[in-house]
Protein backbone atom coordinates (compact mmCIF):
# COMPACT_ATOMS: atom_id res chain seq x y z
CA UNK A 1 0.00 0.00 0.00
CA UNK A 2 1.72 3.02 -1.20
CA UNK A 3 1.08 6.74 -0.01
CA UNK A 4 0.83 8.88 -3.52
CA UNK A 5 1.54 12.78 -1.84
CA UNK A 6 4.60 13.21 -3.07
CA UNK A 7 3.38 16.36 -4.88
CA UNK A 8 2.58 17.64 -1.27
CA UNK A 9 5.73 17.13 0.19
CA UNK A 10 9.24 18.71 -0.09
CA UNK A 11 11.71 15.69 -1.34
CA UNK A 12 13.43 15.53 1.47
CA UNK A 13 10.41 15.27 3.44
CA UNK A 14 8.85 13.23 1.25
CA UNK A 15 11.57 10.71 1.34
CA UNK A 16 11.22 10.48 5.06
CA UNK A 17 7.04 10.13 5.30
CA UNK A 18 7.84 7.31 2.87
CA UNK A 19 10.13 5.78 4.99
CA UNK A 20 8.50 5.87 8.12
CA UNK A 21 5.21 4.10 6.10
CA UNK A 22 7.49 1.38 4.48
CA UNK A 23 8.77 0.94 7.56
CA UNK A 24 5.46 0.43 9.38
CA UNK A 25 4.20 -1.73 7.07
CA UNK A 26 7.29 -3.76 7.20
CA UNK A 27 6.77 -4.26 10.88
CA UNK A 28 3.40 -5.43 10.62
CA UNK A 29 4.58 -8.08 8.02
CA UNK A 30 7.16 -8.77 10.35
CA UNK A 31 4.93 -9.38 12.88
CA UNK A 32 2.31 -11.49 10.51
CA UNK A 33 -0.34 -9.25 11.45
CA UNK A 34 -3.80 -10.06 9.19
CA UNK A 35 -3.82 -8.35 6.30
CA UNK A 36 -7.69 -6.69 6.78
CA UNK A 37 -5.91 -5.58 10.48
CA UNK A 38 -3.13 -3.73 8.54
CA UNK A 39 -5.15 -2.45 6.14
CA UNK A 40 -7.63 -0.97 8.29
CA UNK A 41 -4.67 0.97 10.27
CA UNK A 42 -2.84 2.07 7.67
CA UNK A 43 -6.01 3.16 5.79
CA UNK A 44 -7.14 5.11 9.12
CA UNK A 45 -3.53 7.08 9.12
CA UNK A 46 -3.37 7.50 5.37
CA UNK A 47 -6.98 9.73 6.13
CA UNK A 48 -4.82 11.82 8.88
CA UNK A 49 -1.97 12.69 6.54
CA UNK A 50 -4.48 13.47 3.92
CA UNK A 51 -6.56 15.58 6.68
CA UNK A 52 -3.46 16.90 7.79
CA UNK A 53 -2.66 18.08 3.99
CA UNK A 54 -6.03 19.44 4.18
CA UNK A 55 -5.31 21.32 7.07
CA UNK A 56 -1.79 22.61 6.02
CA UNK A 57 -3.30 26.40 4.03
CA UNK A 58 0.17 27.63 2.60
CA UNK A 59 0.58 27.10 -0.80
CA UNK A 60 4.41 25.89 -0.58
CA UNK A 61 5.01 22.58 0.04
CA UNK A 62 4.87 20.78 3.36
CA UNK A 63 8.92 20.95 4.35
CA UNK A 64 10.97 18.67 6.51
CA UNK A 65 10.38 20.43 10.21
CA UNK A 66 6.68 20.10 9.48
CA UNK A 67 6.79 16.77 8.42
CA UNK A 68 8.65 15.19 11.03
CA UNK A 69 5.78 16.95 13.68
CA UNK A 70 3.11 14.82 11.72
CA UNK A 71 4.99 11.60 11.95
CA UNK A 72 5.19 12.32 15.25
CA UNK A 73 1.26 13.17 15.55
CA UNK A 74 0.88 9.36 14.13
CA UNK A 75 3.46 7.87 16.10
CA UNK A 76 6.21 5.70 16.22
CA UNK A 77 5.75 2.05 14.48
CA UNK A 78 6.44 1.02 18.13
CA UNK A 79 3.58 2.90 19.74
CA UNK A 80 0.99 2.20 16.95
CA UNK A 81 1.67 -1.65 17.03
CA UNK A 82 1.36 -1.88 21.10
CA UNK A 83 -1.89 -0.02 20.58
CA UNK A 84 -3.04 -2.98 18.76
CA UNK A 85 -2.56 -5.01 21.43
CA UNK A 86 -0.64 -7.35 19.80
CA UNK A 87 1.19 -10.32 21.97
CA UNK A 88 4.97 -8.65 21.20
CA UNK A 89 8.05 -9.63 22.65
CA UNK A 90 9.08 -6.66 24.73
CA UNK A 91 13.48 -7.64 23.28
CA UNK A 92 11.50 -6.90 19.65
CA UNK A 93 10.31 -3.65 20.70
CA UNK A 94 13.20 -2.62 22.16
CA UNK A 95 15.11 -3.99 19.25
CA UNK A 96 12.91 -2.14 16.62
CA UNK A 97 13.11 1.42 18.90
CA UNK A 98 16.42 1.80 17.51
CA UNK A 99 15.09 1.22 14.12
CA UNK A 100 12.39 3.68 14.59
CA UNK A 101 15.52 6.57 15.40
CA UNK A 102 17.31 5.40 12.34
CA UNK A 103 14.45 5.56 10.33
CA UNK A 104 12.71 8.85 11.43
CA UNK A 105 16.67 10.63 10.74
CA UNK A 106 16.78 8.92 6.55
CA UNK A 107 18.63 12.16 5.34
CA UNK A 108 18.81 11.53 1.50
CA UNK A 109 22.59 13.34 1.63
CA UNK A 110 22.88 11.38 5.05
CA UNK A 111 22.88 8.26 2.17
CA UNK A 112 25.48 9.95 -0.15
CA UNK A 113 28.35 8.89 2.23
CA UNK A 114 27.12 5.32 3.49
CA UNK A 115 25.79 3.65 0.00
CA UNK A 116 26.33 3.91 -3.49
CA UNK A 117 23.17 5.05 -4.59
CA UNK A 118 22.11 6.84 -8.00
CA UNK A 119 20.29 10.76 -7.50
CA UNK A 120 17.74 10.70 -10.13
CA UNK A 121 18.65 14.38 -11.60
CA UNK A 122 15.10 15.36 -12.37
CA UNK A 123 13.54 15.32 -9.01
CA UNK A 124 16.85 14.66 -6.89
CA UNK A 125 15.17 11.26 -5.76
CA UNK A 126 17.14 8.62 -4.31
CA UNK A 127 17.14 5.23 -6.18
CA UNK A 128 18.79 2.17 -5.57
CA UNK A 129 22.13 1.58 -7.85
CA UNK A 130 20.45 -0.45 -10.81
CA UNK A 131 17.89 1.31 -11.28
CA UNK A 132 17.03 2.35 -14.91
CA UNK A 133 13.91 4.72 -13.69
CA UNK A 134 13.43 7.18 -10.78
CA UNK A 135 11.13 5.41 -8.68
CA UNK A 136 9.92 8.83 -7.82
CA UNK A 137 9.06 10.88 -10.70
CA UNK A 138 9.62 7.93 -12.63
CA UNK A 139 11.68 9.30 -15.55
CA UNK A 140 14.41 7.51 -16.92
CA UNK A 141 17.69 8.06 -15.04
CA UNK A 142 19.47 10.07 -17.60
CA UNK A 143 23.30 9.47 -16.09
CA UNK A 144 24.42 6.11 -14.68
CA UNK A 145 27.09 7.62 -12.12
CA UNK A 146 27.74 6.80 -8.47
CA UNK A 147 26.75 10.50 -5.98
CA UNK A 148 28.93 10.16 -3.63
CA UNK A 149 28.69 12.49 -0.75
CA UNK A 150 30.20 16.31 -1.57
CA UNK A 151 31.38 16.50 1.87
CA UNK A 152 33.42 19.85 0.86
CA UNK A 153 30.50 21.33 -0.76
CA UNK A 154 27.95 22.28 1.40
CA UNK A 155 24.56 21.17 -0.08
CA UNK A 156 23.71 25.03 -0.70
CA UNK A 157 26.03 25.34 -2.82
CA UNK A 158 24.67 22.97 -5.28
CA UNK A 159 21.88 24.28 -4.43
CA UNK A 160 22.48 27.89 -5.20
CA UNK A 161 25.79 27.75 -8.20
CA UNK A 162 25.90 31.46 -8.57
CA UNK A 163 26.99 31.75 -4.30
CA UNK A 164 29.76 28.99 -4.80
CA UNK A 165 30.54 30.12 -8.50
CA UNK A 166 30.78 33.91 -7.85
CA UNK A 167 32.87 32.61 -4.32
CA UNK A 168 35.31 30.74 -5.91
CA UNK A 169 35.87 33.36 -8.65
CA UNK A 170 36.77 35.99 -6.49
CA UNK A 171 38.65 34.54 -5.06
CA UNK A 172 40.77 33.36 -8.28
CA UNK A 173 40.55 36.68 -9.43
CA UNK A 174 42.39 38.23 -6.10
CA UNK A 175 44.86 35.33 -6.31
CA UNK A 176 45.51 36.07 -9.91
CA UNK A 177 45.79 39.56 -9.25
CA UNK A 178 48.27 39.25 -6.73
CA UNK A 179 50.27 36.92 -8.87
CA UNK A 180 50.73 38.78 -11.81
CA UNK A 181 50.97 41.98 -9.90
CA UNK A 182 53.83 40.32 -8.68
CA UNK A 183 55.47 39.37 -11.82
CA UNK A 184 54.77 42.29 -13.54
CA UNK A 185 55.98 44.48 -11.01
CA UNK A 186 58.96 42.35 -9.26
CA UNK A 187 62.26 43.86 -11.11
CA UNK A 188 64.44 40.87 -9.66
CA UNK A 189 62.08 38.35 -11.25
CA UNK A 190 63.44 36.59 -14.41
CA UNK A 191 60.26 35.82 -15.63
CA UNK A 192 58.82 39.74 -15.55
CA UNK A 193 57.13 40.49 -18.94
CA UNK A 194 57.34 43.98 -20.37
CA UNK A 195 54.20 45.73 -19.95
CA UNK A 196 54.04 46.67 -23.54
CA UNK A 197 54.30 42.75 -24.60
CA UNK A 198 52.03 41.54 -21.54
CA UNK A 199 49.11 44.21 -23.12
CA UNK A 200 50.10 42.85 -26.97
CA UNK A 201 49.34 39.72 -25.68
CA UNK A 202 46.32 40.22 -23.38
CA UNK A 203 44.76 42.75 -26.02
CA UNK A 204 43.02 39.79 -28.02
CA UNK A 205 42.02 37.29 -25.45
CA UNK A 206 38.85 39.38 -24.14
CA UNK A 207 37.17 39.31 -27.53
CA UNK A 208 37.16 35.18 -28.30
CA UNK A 209 36.65 34.04 -24.65
CA UNK A 210 35.03 37.32 -22.87
CA UNK A 211 32.07 37.35 -25.55
CA UNK A 212 31.51 34.16 -25.43
CA UNK A 213 31.35 33.90 -21.68
CA UNK A 214 28.82 36.40 -21.67
CA UNK A 215 26.40 35.08 -24.14
CA UNK A 216 26.74 31.94 -22.70
CA UNK A 217 25.75 33.02 -19.01
CA UNK A 218 23.12 35.07 -20.07
CA UNK A 219 21.62 32.33 -22.07
CA UNK A 220 21.54 30.03 -18.91
CA UNK A 221 20.08 32.87 -17.12
CA UNK A 222 17.32 33.17 -19.65
CA UNK A 223 16.69 29.25 -19.71
CA UNK A 224 16.65 29.43 -16.36
CA UNK A 225 14.17 32.32 -15.97
CA UNK A 226 12.04 32.69 -19.32
CA UNK A 227 10.92 28.96 -18.95
CA UNK A 228 9.56 29.77 -14.90
CA UNK A 229 7.42 32.90 -15.49
CA UNK A 230 4.34 31.75 -15.69
CA UNK A 231 4.27 28.86 -13.13
CA UNK A 232 6.22 30.05 -10.54
CA UNK A 233 3.86 33.56 -10.53
CA UNK A 234 1.00 31.09 -9.77
CA UNK A 235 1.04 28.50 -8.01
CA UNK A 236 4.49 28.45 -6.32
CA UNK A 237 6.66 30.43 -3.85
CA UNK A 238 8.04 33.36 -5.67
CA UNK A 239 11.15 33.92 -3.59
CA UNK A 240 13.41 32.07 -6.43
CA UNK A 241 11.42 34.14 -8.85
CA UNK A 242 13.13 37.62 -6.71
CA UNK A 243 16.15 35.96 -6.93
CA UNK A 244 16.47 35.76 -10.95
CA UNK A 245 14.84 39.02 -11.10
CA UNK A 246 17.91 40.43 -9.33
CA UNK A 247 20.50 38.49 -11.36
CA UNK A 248 18.50 39.48 -14.55
CA UNK A 249 18.77 42.93 -13.28
CA UNK A 250 22.32 43.09 -12.49
CA UNK A 251 22.82 42.28 -16.01
CA UNK A 252 20.73 45.00 -17.14
CA UNK A 253 22.13 47.23 -14.62
CA UNK A 254 25.61 46.57 -15.94
CA UNK A 255 24.81 46.81 -19.78
CA UNK A 256 23.60 50.35 -18.90
CA UNK A 257 26.90 51.22 -16.85
CA UNK A 258 28.90 50.57 -19.73
CA UNK A 259 27.40 52.58 -21.92
CA UNK A 260 27.24 55.40 -19.13
CA UNK A 261 31.21 54.94 -18.86
CA UNK A 262 31.81 55.40 -22.25
CA UNK A 263 29.66 58.49 -22.66
CA UNK A 264 30.37 60.28 -19.27
CA UNK A 265 33.19 59.57 -18.23
CA UNK A 266 35.90 62.87 -17.60
CA UNK A 267 38.69 60.54 -18.63
CA UNK A 268 39.13 58.10 -21.76
CA UNK A 269 38.74 54.69 -21.34
CA UNK A 270 39.90 51.68 -23.09
CA UNK A 271 38.12 48.66 -24.07
CA UNK A 272 39.98 47.00 -21.56
CA UNK A 273 39.20 48.76 -19.02
CA UNK A 274 36.33 48.98 -19.79
CA UNK A 275 35.73 45.18 -19.60
CA UNK A 276 37.10 45.13 -16.24
CA UNK A 277 34.82 47.62 -14.69
CA UNK A 278 31.44 46.06 -16.54
CA UNK A 279 32.63 42.68 -14.91
CA UNK A 280 32.92 44.69 -11.02
CA UNK A 281 30.19 46.56 -11.73
CA UNK A 282 27.97 43.52 -12.78
CA UNK A 283 29.05 41.21 -9.76
CA UNK A 284 28.85 43.92 -7.59
CA UNK A 285 24.90 44.02 -8.53
CA UNK A 286 24.81 40.25 -7.87
CA UNK A 287 26.48 40.38 -4.44
CA UNK A 288 23.89 42.84 -3.20
CA UNK A 289 21.45 40.88 -4.94
CA UNK A 290 22.44 38.16 -3.46
CA UNK A 291 22.79 39.51 -0.10
CA UNK A 292 19.13 40.98 -0.38
CA UNK A 293 18.24 37.51 -1.06
CA UNK A 294 19.87 36.00 1.98
CA UNK A 295 16.59 34.87 4.16
CA UNK A 296 14.55 33.71 0.86
CA UNK A 297 17.75 31.58 0.38
CA UNK A 298 17.72 30.21 4.22
CA UNK A 299 14.41 28.93 2.75
CA UNK A 300 16.33 25.99 1.48
CA UNK A 301 12.97 24.15 0.56
CA UNK A 302 11.40 26.57 -1.22
CA UNK A 303 14.32 27.23 -3.45
CA UNK A 304 14.82 23.47 -3.61
CA UNK A 305 11.21 23.11 -4.83
CA UNK A 306 11.13 25.74 -7.07
CA UNK A 307 14.42 24.31 -8.56
CA UNK A 308 12.64 20.56 -9.04
CA UNK A 309 9.06 22.56 -10.45
CA UNK A 310 11.69 24.50 -12.70
CA UNK A 311 13.42 21.27 -14.05
CA UNK A 312 9.59 19.27 -14.63
CA UNK A 313 8.32 22.75 -16.39
CA UNK A 314 10.97 23.73 -18.04
CA UNK A 315 11.02 21.67 -21.84
CA UNK A 316 14.97 22.69 -21.98
CA UNK A 317 15.38 19.94 -19.43
CA UNK A 318 15.11 17.57 -21.99
CA UNK A 319 18.07 18.21 -23.09
CA UNK A 320 20.04 19.54 -20.20
CA UNK A 321 19.81 19.24 -16.71
CA UNK A 322 20.01 20.90 -13.38
CA UNK A 323 23.73 19.75 -13.33
CA UNK A 324 24.60 21.29 -16.34
CA UNK A 325 23.24 24.47 -15.84
CA UNK A 326 24.82 24.76 -12.90
CA UNK A 327 28.08 23.92 -14.41
CA UNK A 328 27.83 26.32 -17.39
CA UNK A 329 27.47 29.13 -14.81
CA UNK A 330 30.23 28.05 -12.94
CA UNK A 331 32.61 27.33 -15.65
CA UNK A 332 31.47 30.95 -17.05
CA UNK A 333 31.72 33.01 -14.04
CA UNK A 334 35.50 31.44 -13.08
CA UNK A 335 36.61 32.28 -16.98
CA UNK A 336 35.17 35.43 -16.75
CA UNK A 337 36.68 36.30 -13.78
CA UNK A 338 39.90 34.80 -15.01
CA UNK A 339 40.05 37.40 -17.36
CA UNK A 340 38.92 40.50 -15.08
CA UNK A 341 42.00 39.11 -13.13
CA UNK A 342 44.40 39.29 -15.86
CA UNK A 343 43.01 42.41 -16.86
CA UNK A 344 42.64 44.26 -13.55
CA UNK A 345 46.65 43.63 -12.62
CA UNK A 346 47.92 44.62 -15.97
CA UNK A 347 47.10 48.49 -14.92
CA UNK A 348 47.39 51.05 -12.81
CA UNK A 349 45.70 50.87 -9.80
CA UNK A 350 44.54 54.77 -10.42
CA UNK A 351 42.23 53.80 -12.81
CA UNK A 352 40.79 50.29 -11.35
CA UNK A 353 41.74 50.68 -8.05
CA UNK A 354 38.43 51.86 -6.90
CA UNK A 355 36.82 49.56 -8.73
CA UNK A 356 38.88 46.69 -7.37
CA UNK A 357 37.55 47.36 -4.00
CA UNK A 358 33.82 47.70 -5.34
CA UNK A 359 34.47 43.99 -6.34
CA UNK A 360 36.00 42.69 -3.52
CA UNK A 361 33.28 43.77 -1.34
CA UNK A 362 30.66 41.72 -2.98
CA UNK A 363 33.11 38.98 -2.78
CA UNK A 364 33.45 39.17 1.15
CA UNK A 365 29.11 39.22 1.63
CA UNK A 366 29.14 36.17 -0.40
CA UNK A 367 32.14 34.21 1.78
CA UNK A 368 30.31 35.09 4.97
CA UNK A 369 26.95 34.22 3.44
CA UNK A 370 28.39 31.34 2.09
CA UNK A 371 29.93 30.29 5.35
CA UNK A 372 26.64 30.83 6.91
CA UNK A 373 24.80 28.58 5.27
CA UNK A 374 27.03 26.14 5.66
CA UNK A 375 26.77 26.77 9.71
CA UNK A 376 22.61 26.51 8.58
CA UNK A 377 23.51 23.20 6.70
CA UNK A 378 25.07 21.69 9.73
CA UNK A 379 23.15 22.91 12.65
CA UNK A 380 19.32 21.99 10.62
CA UNK A 381 21.24 18.60 10.27
CA UNK A 382 22.14 18.00 13.88
CA UNK A 383 18.66 19.38 14.87
CA UNK A 384 16.65 16.98 12.45
CA UNK A 385 18.50 14.29 14.21
CA UNK A 386 17.64 15.47 17.69
CA UNK A 387 14.14 16.11 17.04
CA UNK A 388 13.76 12.32 15.39
CA UNK A 389 15.14 11.14 18.66
CA UNK A 390 11.74 11.99 20.37
CA UNK A 391 9.65 9.49 18.33
CA UNK A 392 11.21 6.70 20.68
CA UNK B 1 9.84 20.95 29.11
CA UNK B 2 8.03 22.90 26.00
CA UNK B 3 4.99 22.45 24.77
CA UNK B 4 4.84 18.89 23.40
CA UNK B 5 6.86 17.03 25.95
CA UNK B 6 4.45 18.49 28.61
CA UNK B 7 1.55 17.32 26.11
CA UNK B 8 3.49 14.14 25.68
CA UNK B 9 4.21 13.41 29.15
CA UNK B 10 0.46 13.85 30.12
CA UNK B 11 -0.57 11.80 27.76
CA UNK B 12 1.35 8.69 28.76
CA UNK B 13 -0.55 8.71 31.95
CA UNK B 14 -3.42 8.03 30.50
CA UNK B 15 -4.55 4.49 30.55
CA UNK B 16 -6.39 2.86 27.25
CA UNK B 17 -9.45 2.90 29.33
CA UNK B 18 -9.01 6.59 29.99
CA UNK B 19 -8.47 7.21 26.54
CA UNK B 20 -11.65 5.48 25.46
CA UNK B 21 -13.64 7.57 27.97
CA UNK B 22 -11.70 10.47 26.15
CA UNK B 23 -12.76 9.44 22.68
CA UNK B 24 -16.50 8.25 23.96
CA UNK B 25 -16.91 12.29 25.33
CA UNK B 26 -15.97 14.29 22.33
CA UNK B 27 -18.66 12.19 20.50
CA UNK B 28 -21.01 12.05 23.30
CA UNK B 29 -22.25 15.81 21.37
CA UNK B 30 -23.85 13.82 18.97
CA UNK B 31 -22.02 14.96 16.35
CA UNK B 32 -20.07 12.89 13.82
CA UNK B 33 -15.83 13.36 13.52
CA UNK B 34 -12.99 11.91 11.65
CA UNK B 35 -10.74 10.60 13.68
CA UNK B 36 -7.88 13.62 12.79
CA UNK B 37 -10.89 16.26 14.21
CA UNK B 38 -11.35 13.88 17.11
CA UNK B 39 -7.45 14.40 18.46
CA UNK B 40 -7.95 18.37 17.04
CA UNK B 41 -11.29 18.23 19.91
CA UNK B 42 -9.30 17.11 22.35
CA UNK B 43 -6.17 19.24 22.07
CA UNK B 44 -8.19 22.09 21.64
CA UNK B 45 -10.40 21.50 24.54
CA UNK B 46 -7.09 20.39 26.74
CA UNK B 47 -5.79 23.36 25.61
CA UNK B 48 -3.24 21.38 24.08
CA UNK B 49 -2.07 19.25 27.29
CA UNK B 50 -3.16 15.92 26.09
CA UNK B 51 -2.64 15.25 22.57
CA UNK B 52 -3.51 11.46 21.16
CA UNK B 53 -0.83 10.22 18.41
CA UNK B 54 -3.37 8.64 15.46
CA UNK B 55 -1.13 5.73 15.05
CA UNK B 56 -2.70 4.69 18.47
CA UNK B 57 -6.34 6.29 18.11
CA UNK B 58 -7.21 4.49 15.59
CA UNK B 59 -6.51 0.91 16.85
CA UNK B 60 -8.64 2.12 19.84
CA UNK B 61 -11.63 3.23 17.08
CA UNK B 62 -11.22 0.19 15.65
CA UNK B 63 -11.58 -1.84 19.50
CA UNK B 64 -14.44 0.60 20.19
CA UNK B 65 -16.45 -0.16 16.89
CA UNK B 66 -15.98 -4.07 17.73
CA UNK B 67 -17.31 -3.62 21.07
CA UNK B 68 -20.54 -1.60 19.43
CA UNK B 69 -19.88 1.83 21.22
CA UNK B 70 -19.22 3.37 17.86
CA UNK B 71 -20.82 3.26 14.47
CA UNK B 72 -18.30 4.29 11.24
CA UNK B 73 -19.84 5.73 8.25
CA UNK B 74 -17.46 6.70 4.69
CA UNK B 75 -18.58 10.24 3.54
CA UNK B 76 -17.09 11.41 -0.07
CA UNK B 77 -15.91 14.92 0.48
CA UNK B 78 -13.90 17.16 -2.29
CA UNK B 79 -10.30 17.60 -1.27
CA UNK B 80 -9.26 21.54 -1.87
CA UNK B 81 -5.56 21.01 -1.29
CA UNK B 82 -5.40 17.93 -3.60
CA UNK B 83 -8.55 18.68 -5.77
CA UNK B 84 -10.15 14.82 -6.04
CA UNK B 85 -13.13 13.34 -4.24
CA UNK B 86 -11.75 10.96 -1.78
CA UNK B 87 -13.62 9.02 1.12
CA UNK B 88 -13.29 9.99 4.57
CA UNK B 89 -14.53 8.26 7.68
CA UNK B 90 -16.18 9.31 10.47
CA UNK B 91 -17.81 8.19 13.80
CA UNK B 92 -20.72 8.84 15.95
CA UNK B 93 -20.93 7.09 19.35
CA UNK B 94 -24.12 4.54 19.43
CA UNK B 95 -26.86 4.65 22.04
CA UNK B 96 -25.36 1.31 23.77
CA UNK B 97 -22.43 3.80 24.45
CA UNK B 98 -24.11 6.29 26.73
CA UNK B 99 -24.91 3.94 29.21
CA UNK B 100 -21.04 2.99 29.00
CA UNK B 101 -19.80 6.60 29.21
CA UNK B 102 -22.19 7.11 31.69
CA UNK B 103 -20.51 4.61 33.84
CA UNK B 104 -17.42 4.99 32.93
CA UNK B 105 -17.40 9.09 33.77
CA UNK B 106 -18.65 8.08 37.18
CA UNK B 107 -16.12 5.80 37.78
CA UNK B 108 -13.35 8.24 36.72
CA UNK B 109 -14.45 11.09 39.05
CA UNK B 110 -14.43 8.69 41.98
CA UNK B 111 -11.50 7.35 41.50
CA UNK B 112 -10.14 11.16 40.60
CA UNK B 113 -11.43 12.48 44.45
CA UNK B 114 -10.05 9.47 45.66
CA UNK B 115 -6.32 10.14 44.25
CA UNK B 116 -6.92 13.77 44.66
CA UNK B 117 -7.54 13.01 48.90
CA UNK B 118 -4.71 11.01 49.14
CA UNK B 119 -2.05 13.17 47.45
CA UNK B 120 -3.29 16.39 49.61
CA UNK B 121 -3.09 13.45 52.67
CA UNK B 122 0.24 13.20 51.60
CA UNK B 123 1.76 16.95 51.17
CA UNK B 124 0.31 18.08 54.64
CA UNK B 125 1.91 14.96 55.89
Amino acid sequence: MDLELSEHFTPDAWQMLNSFWHSLQERMKELKIANTQQTTILSGIEEFIHEFIEDYKDRERINFERTLELIQEIGSPSEILQAMDLPIEEKIIQDRREADIKTATVDFREDYSKTTQIKCQICEWLNASDSKFCENCGKRIIKQREMKKPSYIPQEAIDHPYIASLSISYLILITLGVVFHYLRNSPSNPTRLSHERFIEILHDIPIFILIPTIIIGLFSGYVIDHSFLEERRSKYDTQLSHFQDYYSLGIILTLISLWLLYVYLPFSINYNEALVLVFSLAFFANGIAIWINKRNLDNRSAITTSYLDLLKFTKAIDNYNYTRIRDINIAGSVVSFVISAVLWSSYDYSILGVTAWIAFIPMLLMLINGIALMNYYSWSHINRFIAAKSLQ
Amino acid sequence: MNDSEKSQECSSYLGKELSELLLLSVLSSGESYSAYKIIQKIKEKSQGVISFRAGTIYPQMVKLEKKGLLSKRIEDITSHAEGVVRQKAVYSITNQAYEVLYQRQKAWITLQKTINQILQEMIRG
